[in-house]
């Protein structure tokens, strides 16, 4: 009884779902669902960044800049480009990946369509169609992976629209408050 | 010639003899001393008729002779004959006489038997329909024997007894509950690598049966259990093992075929990776071909840049000694002989043609990496299309009537796409991370190499001051 009850609980909390749901999609969801992890990851990853880690940094390249003597020269323009690009460097960081897997997500489904139709045609070709019940196996595998990929892309999407706009408005404030530390009267 | 004559009728006596009358005239004049001779002739021909005559009579009395013989030897046969037949008309005419006697007794039956006619009958269709249904069930492997008492009950025409009747009742209680349970049991099984061995397997009613993890196939034909040669997923197998394992009483998750073996049949047909990538044919080995080269070009480029970028940094962290084995390095050293508080102008021309001169070295095969990239999906399309292409030669010469004959060219279609994407996909991937890689190293020669030139050049202004 208690371990009927138990497995209620399982079905409840949605993990014995999970389960079926992967064995639902094939392999192609997995997939899936990895590169969905790692692309929400490295967003994640972006935001905290951008929240909390970047503050280090930007006080000491302030500092830096602020040590020196004068803010006006070419070489002071150049130190201060090489200052902020260390910044932006680390800003940026794996940005490309995220593009990347967003532009994959659409692929990774259609690879989900692909092998599906392949396993929908393999019953076919042993059962004949005169059983649609068999095929639904397959075209579960079809659809699911599809499905999966779509929400990635669209969230995905979404996600790296908004860190982009918020890492250029961060870098452009970055690159205004250096010259606003710029302290005229300090200058001989 | 005369003792040929006998043998002659008369008739053909007197021919000759008319043939002969005309000769004698002919072949010798007539002369009345011939006379005698004639006579003589006449003489004889009548002794020869007399002594035919006699010998005809002797024939004739010797045939009926043997005619009375014969005549005594066959009628005492012929009164045996009759009498059998005699004898047998009787035993006919009884025969109908039971006949009907039987036929007037089982009507008699039927009327007597009433209602209970059609029990006995309904209790053969059950029995024929029962047998029928549990002669391919997986639990005659545990309970042989089953089906015969119900072969005898379908087949027995005369009353049943209420001995068989009472079995009938009884197979079915206990195919009930065979169906219902959950056993364990030793069993021959016949190993994937042949040969059979008696091991102990456990059954989940008429659904599946299980060995150690590993579902069994059942053979209805032998009455055998076969390990089937692919099993089912691991979630299964484990499931598999859970129901084995469990103690009795103890609720567990356990997977069954309700098809009762089609589908665990199924599985064992479907094709593994090998022969899926044969499917895929020339398209697909000249796209296996190219994600082979994708790949080796990727790896070979992420680890030169890796490589360069981890130099690079180091030349970033010590601008002292400039090394000529990274690009930063070769950028500085191409401006090491501009004196400080020179022409600035020039040196940023000199810069700019360093950085130059290091991209194309950077970005060497990243280009065809993308084109590999581009191409894999192409290939698979043009798989798809040579697989459509034979399909519908298929459908050309058979007709669309049968889905299996298409199966070859629909296989070829998609095994080649799902080629193409699986080789784009981390081509793709690897070259955006090789990619990521080359933008960093451009951008540190683009901003940092300035900056650091900047200080340097300070550096030796303010210490030359």
């Amino acid at each position: 009884m208690k371990a009927v009850l138990e497995q209620l609980q399982l079905q409840l909390l949605g993990l014995g779902d999970l389960h079926g749901f992967l064995e639902l999609g094939g392999p192609v969801l997995v997939l899936v669902l990895g590169a969905g992890l790692l692309l929400w990851f490295l967003v994640f990853e972006h935001l905290l960044y951008l929240a909390f880690g970047q503050k280090h940094g930007l006080r000491q390249i302030e500092r830096q800049w602020r040590a020196r003597v004068e803010h006006h020269s070419w070489h002071a323009r150049r130190v201060r480009q090489g200052l902020i690009s260390a910044l932006r460097q680390h800003a940026w960081r794996h940005f490309h990946l995220i593009k990347t897997l967003i532009a994959l997500a659409p692929l990774l489904g259609l690879l989900g369509t692909v092998t599906g139709m392949l396993e929908v045609f393999d019953v076919l070709a042993l059962t004949g169609a005169a059983n649609p019940r068999a095929l639904a196996a397959g075209i579960s595998r079809a659809t699911i992976p599809t499905m999966a990929g779509m929400v990635m892309a669209l969230s995905g999407l979404y996600a790296a629209a908004l860190l982009e706009s918020w890492i250029k408005r961060r870098l452009r404030r970055i690159d205004n408050q250096l010259a606003l530390t710029d302290n005229p009267n300090a200058t001989p | 010639m005369l003792p040929v004559l006998p043998l002659f009728r008369p008739a053909s006596l007197a021919l000759v003899l008319t043939l002969a009358i005309p000769l004698a005239p002919a072949s010798a004049s007539p002369a009345l001393d011939q006379m005698p001779v004639l006579d003589q002739v006449i003489e004889q021909a009548r002794q020869a008729q007399a002594a035919a005559r006699q010998r005809q009579a002797e024939r004739e009395a010797e045939f009926e002779q043997q005619w009375r013989a014969i005549e005594a030897r066959y009628r005492p046969l012929k009164d045996a004959v009759d009498a059998r037949q005699h004898a047998v008309d009787a035993l006919e005419a009884r025969r109908q006489a039971l006949a009907e006697e039987v036929a007037r007794a089982r009507q008699a039956l039927t009327d007597r038997l009433g209602p209970y006619a059609g029990l006995f009958e309904v209790a053969r269709q059950q029995a024929a329909e029962f047998e029928r249904q549990l002669r391919d069930s997986l639990i005659n492997i545990e309970q042989p024997g089953r089906t015969e008492g119900l072969t005898r009950i379908a087949e027995d025409e005369g009353l049943l007894e209420p001995e068989q009747l009472n079995g009938l009742l009884v197979t079915l209680l206990e195919a009930l509950k065979a169906q219902g349970e959950i056993s364990t049991f030793i069993a021959p099984v016949i190993q994937a690598a042949g040969g059979q061995a008696a091991l102990e397997v456990t059954r989940i009613g008429p659904f599946v049966t299980l060995h150690d993890g590993h579902y069994l196939d059942y053979r209805f034909e032998d009455n055998a259990l076969q390990q089937l040669g692919r099993q089912p997923g691991r979630r299964y197998r484990q499931a598999a093992r859970g129901v084995e394992e469990a103690k009795p009483g103890q609720a567990v998750t356990g997977a069954i075929d309700p098809s009762r073996g089609a589908v665990l049949g199924l599985l064992v047909q479907t094709p593994d990776l090998i022969e899926r990538l044969r499917q895929g044919g020339l398209v697909g080995y000249l796209i296996l071909g190219l994600a082979a080269v994708g790949a080796l070009l990727a790896l070979l480029r992420i680890v030169q840049l890796r490589l360069t970028l981890a130099r690079v940094r180091r030349q970033l962290q010590a601008p002292e000694s400039l090394k000529p084995n990274n690009p930063l390095g070769r950028v500085l050293l191409a401006l090491q002989d501009i004196q400080p508080g020179r022409d600035l102008e020039l040196m940023e021309h000199r810069l700019d043609q360093a950085i130059l001169e290091e991209t194309p070295r950077l970005n060497r095969g990243l280009p065809l990496l993308k084109l590999l990239a581009a191409i894999a999906p192409l290939m698979g399309l043009l798989g798809t299309v040579v697989g459509m292409i034979l399909t519908f030669q298929a459908i050309s010469l058979y007709g669309a009537g049968d889905p299996k004959l298409m199966a070859g060219g629909i296989s070829q279609a998609l095994v080649t796409t799902v080629l193409g994407l699986i080789t784009a996909i981390p081509l793709l991937l690897l070259h955006s991370v090789a990619n990521g890689s080359r933008a960093r190293i451009e951008d540190i020669l683009e901003q940092q190499a300035v900056a650091l030139v900047a200080r340097r050049l300070e550096g030796g202004t303010t210490s030359g001051s």
